[in-house]
């Protein structure tokens, strides 16, 4: 289980994150929502390792992940928001890198790639640089990239930005799967319609700190609206949406 | 043994052996000096370069020495006083060519923010990212070290031991010209990055970046400004570096060690405290990559540069692709550091 406690990230003494606590049980699906700027990447990159907390606790299987870095880091997966990537590299290098790096013997790791690559629809493209490749394609190598060793758990920043149709339900097809195993799921995101459809709770994020979290149903229950982007409106928008566009227009036609 | 060597460098090798291959090959990886992916024959041109250099050079000083050998009114003394002119040229050209590359490269001495966006959630800590990015540098610049160095000091200990008079022991002068050289490369290399080491633990994060930027820029123009001087560097003089390598060069062909001394602590010391900046601020430099602060608003004098551009150019057209250009010079990192090198020069 990642349980995680009041925490927080200052960044020059303002709050990115503020206090915020959360767990995700095996075979869950947290969605992470909130809107641009709430602090959804900074809390991803505490968990991921990157960024350290400036107060509170990242508990995995009861054990703080900062004692053992490494040992949480091998069992983790990670597709971040922005692939950044060695565009150098081709498509089938960088999944060759990053499986070395965490440890796979070749004999595991050659067929395993190329099944993958073939799976995903870039077989034809897997010599070709990174630097060619669509957002789409790098999704997909990223994806395929937070999957190799088989993580227990999976933290998804934005992971449908980019791919098709095709991609995207077979991405929805994977997630329910790796939680029916017993996988973890943090699926950071502001496409609501992907979360309602995929994750089981919800937590919604405003400037830092935690403004809602619960199951999809409990909150739309809750808040008496009939979809998440309902209950996301009121949670995190207080200005008038419409009165915005209009002035837009004003402008735009001025 | 082709195929089992192949089969050996497929392997995996262990985060520190895959990290040190990764950033070897992503070293020459650079719209600088090469089309991406095709650091190979930047590396061969290179290699090849030094080679006809040296080749060619040595013609010249074979009939040099073959002139000095058959002076019947020349001595030993005279002899030798070439010889040591001509490898304190050489030192100097090793030590000059050296600073110009390290300076070149200042920025790709240390991980980048790729790297630490790319290798994140992997089970790699930041500090194998810095050993490892501090491996392969060292593999690299003891590469460059080989190939700057190998051949002249191979040439030249041939052509003097040819015509020196008495016995002397071609294998003794290659030893001698090969320390002597690549020992100038090792106090400017380690000089250099030792100067960053030491920016990057005792200046702020947010003042680091822009103040190593213009360090670079400092340097370069030094270097670049001081090789016309090359002719006229001092001989004898006990502060010029050279003249530490050139005293080694004799320590190793006299047999007497004490002169070896200053070269031994130009090379250790820059090392040492590169080293300890290095093992000291490694996580600083991580964290102050990922927190950097963000851009800052567009000053006044900023507003008053529209105005002006809105005067010299009434099209929009002409004066948008003026802004653009002009921001990307100012912007780029490369673009500055030329600049900056302009502005000093």
């Amino acid at each position: 289980m990642l349980e995680v406690r009041q925490l927080t990230k200052l960044y020059n003494g303002v709050p990115a994150v503020d206090r915020v606590s959360f767990s995700i049980k095996p075979g869950e699906i947290l969605g992470y929502l909130g809107p641009n700027g709430a602090g959804k990447s900074t809390t991803v990159k505490m968990l991921i390792g990157l960024l350290e907390p400036t107060s509170g606790h990242i508990e995995f299987h009861g054990q703080e992940i900062r004692r053992d870095l490494k040992a949480y880091q091998r069992r983790i997966g990670y597709v971040p928001e922005e692939p950044h990537l060695y565009p150098h590299l081709s498509g089938r290098e960088y999944l060759q890198l990053v499986g070395r790096l965490r440890g796979i013997e070749r004999c595991t790791l050659e067929p395993k790639m190329d099944e993958l690559l073939r799976l995903i629809g870039l077989w034809e493209d897997r010599h070709s640089p990174l630097a060619g490749y669509s957002k789409g394609m790098r999704q997909k190598v990223l994806l395929m990239a937070s999957l190799l060793h088989d993580p227990e758990l999976l933290i998804l920043d934005e992971p449908f930005s980019g791919l098709d149709v095709n991609a995207s339900m077979i991405l929805r097809g994977l997630l329910d799967s790796l939680a029916a195993r017993g996988k973890m799921v943090l699926y950071s995101s502001h496409v609501l319609e992907v979360v309602e459809k995929v994750c089981n709770t919800v937590l919604i994020l405003r400037k830092g700190h935690v403004v809602a979290h619960d199951s999809v149903a409990h909150l739309r229950e809750l808040m008496e609206k009939t979809s998440l982007e309902g209950v996301f409106a009121q949670l995190t928008q207080p200005e008038d949406t419409n009165a915005v566009a209009r002035r837009i227009l004003d402008v735009v036609s001025a | 043994m082709t195929a089992g060597f192949r089969q050996w460098r497929e392997d995996t090798h262990g985060t520190a052996g895959e990290l040190v291959r990764h950033f070897l090959a992503r070293f020459f990886d650079n719209e600088m000096i090469a089309i991406p992916g095709e650091w190979q024959k930047v590396a061969v041109s290179l290699f090849a370069a030094i080679v006809s250099v040296a080749i060619t050079a040595a013609l010249v000083y074979r009939d040099r020495y073959l002139a000095l050998h058959d002076t019947p009114s020349g001595t030993v003394s005279q002899f030798q006083q070439a010889v040591r002119h001509d490898l304190l040229s050489f030192i100097v050209l090793a030590m000059a060519v050296t600073a110009l590359l390290t300076t070149l490269q200042w920025q790709s001495l240390f991980p980048s923010l790729r790297d630490c966006f790319a290798l994140a959630a992997l089970p790699v800590s930041p500090r194998e990212i810095f050993a490892a990015k501090f491996g392969a540098v060292m593999l690299i610049f003891s590469a460059f070290v080989v190939t700057l160095t190998g051949m002249p000091a191979i040439l030249f200990a041939w052509i003097v031991s040819w015509y020196a008079p008495g016995n002397s022991s071609v294998f003794l002068y290659l030893a001698a010209n090969f320390a002597a050289l690549a020992g100038g490369c090792i106090f400017v290399f380690f000089a250099l990055v030792a100067i960053q080491g030491i920016l990057l633990t005792l200046l702020k994060p947010h003042t680091f970046a822009r103040t190593s930027t213009v360090v670079q820029a400092v340097l370069f123009t030094a270097v670049v400004g001081t090789l016309p001087l090359m002719g006229s560097q001092p001989k004898t003089t006990f502060w010029w570096p050279p003249v530490w390598f050139e005293h080694l060069w004799e320590a190793i062909v006299n047999g007497s060690p004490a002169l070896a001394r200053n070269a031994m602590l130009s090379m250790t010391i820059p090392a040492a405290i590169f080293a300890g900046a290095y093992l000291l601020s490694y996580h600083r430099y991580q964290k102050m990559l990922l927190e950097a602060q963000p851009g800052r608003a567009p000053t006044r004098s900023s507003g008053l540069g529209a105005k002006l551009l809105e005067r010299w150019m009434a099209d929009p057209r002409e004066q948008g692709a003026f802004a653009f250009i002009w921001k990307t010079l100012f912007r780029s990192r490369s673009h500055r550091e030329a600049g900056l090198v302009v502005k000093i020069g």
